[in-house]
């Protein structure tokens, strides 16, 4: 450990395997054209790509090298540009021990050290033998195998634990409502329109043509929708049931782990000194089956993504919330006395999600001489006017507040005074005219925060909302009590059969 | 803007007022552009974890002063993130 020294050689493939992953999309474009181009055979292509990749996974591990001395990791890598990391083991916040696929083959992990500053996964070690991160983790740490990966330690070594899975009919549910709908149909357009040439050239359109019974073009471009659909929505549910499935989420006296993924395991230490908010989102399909997903915003801590959102429960069925958030997180105060917006607002929500598509529509409607079904969208643009005024309050106690509003899916977020980083109340003219405003509360998460709004509450108690931040430390304890005229509301109702 | 928070309004037709608790400020900057420099002004920009602030065309010696004030405050109330 205190001479340099390389990693297992499985971390070129494993290196080659996370290029391709990354580029996915290029490459696929790069094969159509190259499937097209006379010159190339395909075959050479994917031969050449391959090779180039797997020099430069061969040349990556080759330059990649660590040691750990006095306490300090020290990483060089680069194979042009020589990158040396020093990493002391005062600001080692985490270290994550997990294993992928081409790892589990081989019997190694992957070591993941974590700081708390954004770029905190920056120190990664791919491959290497379980014996070594042992010692990476016991020389990393001072309260040495706290958190060995390992299953074998873990019960013995760790006090208390709780731990909560995701049984199979909750996963099966969250695959199939699940929200990544419109990533999935996105990603399937795309890849539609790089092979679109490659169909239309084959007789596949013709013949589905034929096996239509009847061949408006209406009913033909309908099935082409429906099938659409049912492709993104297969594509979402595998997708989600992969990363999702075997998810575990276990509570110990400092932090939480949540682990998941059925093929490539992904596993997230969050320390509970690092959560800044929790949202609870009930999305359009999941909420009229009551079911929800909890999130918590964190500050470093996130997935892949950059955000710090993380999602701490995929799938929980709305009236055992409190139960889980009890459970997980004592020290939110999670019910309170709240406001919901005044009647008046509610006429400004109406507007502000139908004016737009009216205006769409209308010229539309008038040009091309629509069918008289497209009214149905603005009816439901309403609708969702109505469901987003319905959905907004907010809530004060003793420092602590809860923001409920909708955009698609109704969520609603628990916060602490002492995570505010800052709030904002803001009024546009109309507003003013109606004696409404617009709340705004930021909190820190991944590297660019994270803000809840609430929007066109009584201007009164946005100014209120304000206070209560503002109150200081140690003349804590008053809170503002609620007037008699406000509009009262029990948040976050999650008990109540009318929401 | 006192020991505790900064209070920003700004805004002529949308009005903004955005409360920032000292104890959430990062770090403190003053900027001054070609332009402000010619005119003697610079701008304070305030950072949070979450979002930055702006207070735009201060005077110069009052910009300093500004900056200097918010550290020595945000220094005070320390505390974690």
């Amino acid at each position: 450990m205190f001479d340099f020294q390389r990693q297992h050689p499985v971390a070129a493939v494993s290196r080659a395997l996370s290029l391709i992953k990354g580029n996915l999309i290029t490459i696929i474009v790069f094969l159509v054209v190259g499937a097209r181009s006379e010159s190339f055979p395909f075959l050479w292509w994917i031969g050449g790509g391959f090779a180039f990749l797997l020099i430069v996974g061969v040349a990556n591990w080759w330059r990649f090298l660590f040691k750990i001395e006095e306490g300090e990791l020290h990483i060089k890598s680069g194979i042009f540009v020589r990158k040396n990391l020093y990493l002391s083991k005062d600001r080692v916040q985490v270290i994550d021990i997990t294993s992928g696929v081409i790892q589990r083959l081989f019997g190694l992990v992957r070591v993941d050290i974590q700081t708390a500053g954004s770029t905190s996964r920056a120190a990664a070690i791919d491959a290497i033998s379980l014996e070594k991160a042992r010692e990476i983790n016991r020389l990393l740490r001072d309260e040495d195998v706290e958190s060995v990966a390992d299953e074998q330690s873990e019960s013995s070594v760790e006090t208390e634990v709780k731990e909560f899975s995701l049984p199979l009919k909750e996963l099966l549910v969250a695959a199939s409502t699940s929200g990544s709908f419109g990533i999935a149909l996105s990603i399937l357009a795309t890849v539609f329109s790089q092979i679109e040439p490659l169909i239309s050239e084959s007789e596949l359109f013709e013949y589905v043509f034929e096996a239509l019974p009847s061949q408006t073009d209406f009913v033909f471009f309908f099935t082409v929708i429906v099938i659409f659909v049912v492709f993104a929505w297969l594509l979402s549910f595998f997708s989600t049931l992969f990363s999702y499935g075997n998810f575990s989420l276990k509570v110990k006296e400092k932090e939480m782990v949540i682990t998941r993924g059925i093929f490539e395991k992904k596993r997230v230490t969050v320390p509970y000194n690092r959560i800044q908010a929790i949202h609870v989102a009930e999305g359009l399909i999941r909420q009229p089956l009551g079911y929800t997903s909890v999130h918590l915003e964190s500050a470093g801590y996130g997935d892949e993504t950059g955000t710090g959102s993380i999602v701490l429960f995929p799938l929980v069925k709305r009236s055992e919330v409190l139960e889980l958030l009890n459970d997980v997180v004592p020290s939110y105060q999670k019910e309170m006395e709240g406001v919901v917006l005044p009647k008046r607002a509610l006429r400004r929500y109406l507007f502000r999600s139908t004016f737009f598509v009216i205006a769409a529509i209308v010229p539309l409607y008038f040009w091309l001489s629509l069918n008289n079904w497209i009214w149905l969208i603005p009816v439901l643009a309403l609708l969702w006017g109505w469901l987003k005024y319905r959905a907004a309050a907010v809530g004060w106690n003793n420092g602590a507040f809860i923001f409920r509003s909708r955009s698609l899916s109704k969520s609603t977020a628990f916060i602490n005074r002492n995570r505010i980083q800052n709030i904002s109340v803001t009024q546009s003219p109309f507003q003013r005219w109606r004696n409404l405003c617009t709340a705004e509360i930021h909190v820190a998460s991944g590297d660019r925060g994270k803000s809840f709004i609430v929007r066109d509450l009584e201007k009164e108690i946005g100014y209120r909302l304000m206070r209560e931040v503002k109150i200081k430390k140690g003349s804590d304890e008053y809170s503002e009590p609620l007037q008699n005229d406000d509009r009262k509301a029990n948040l976050p109702g999650w008990n109540q059969a009318a929401n | 803007m006192d020991s505790n928070e900064i209070d920003l309004k700004r805004g002529v037709l949308v009005k903004y007022r955005t409360l920032i608790p000292l104890s959430r400020v990062q770090h403190v900057d003053t900027r001054q552009g070609p332009l402000l420099r010619w005119f003697n002004l610079a701008t304070v920009t305030i950072s949070t974890a979450a979002t930055t602030h702006e207070i735009p065309a201060l005077d110069f010696v009052i910009a300093d002063r500004v900056r200097d004030q918010i550290s020595k405050y945000a220094r005070l109330a320390e505390e974690d993130v």
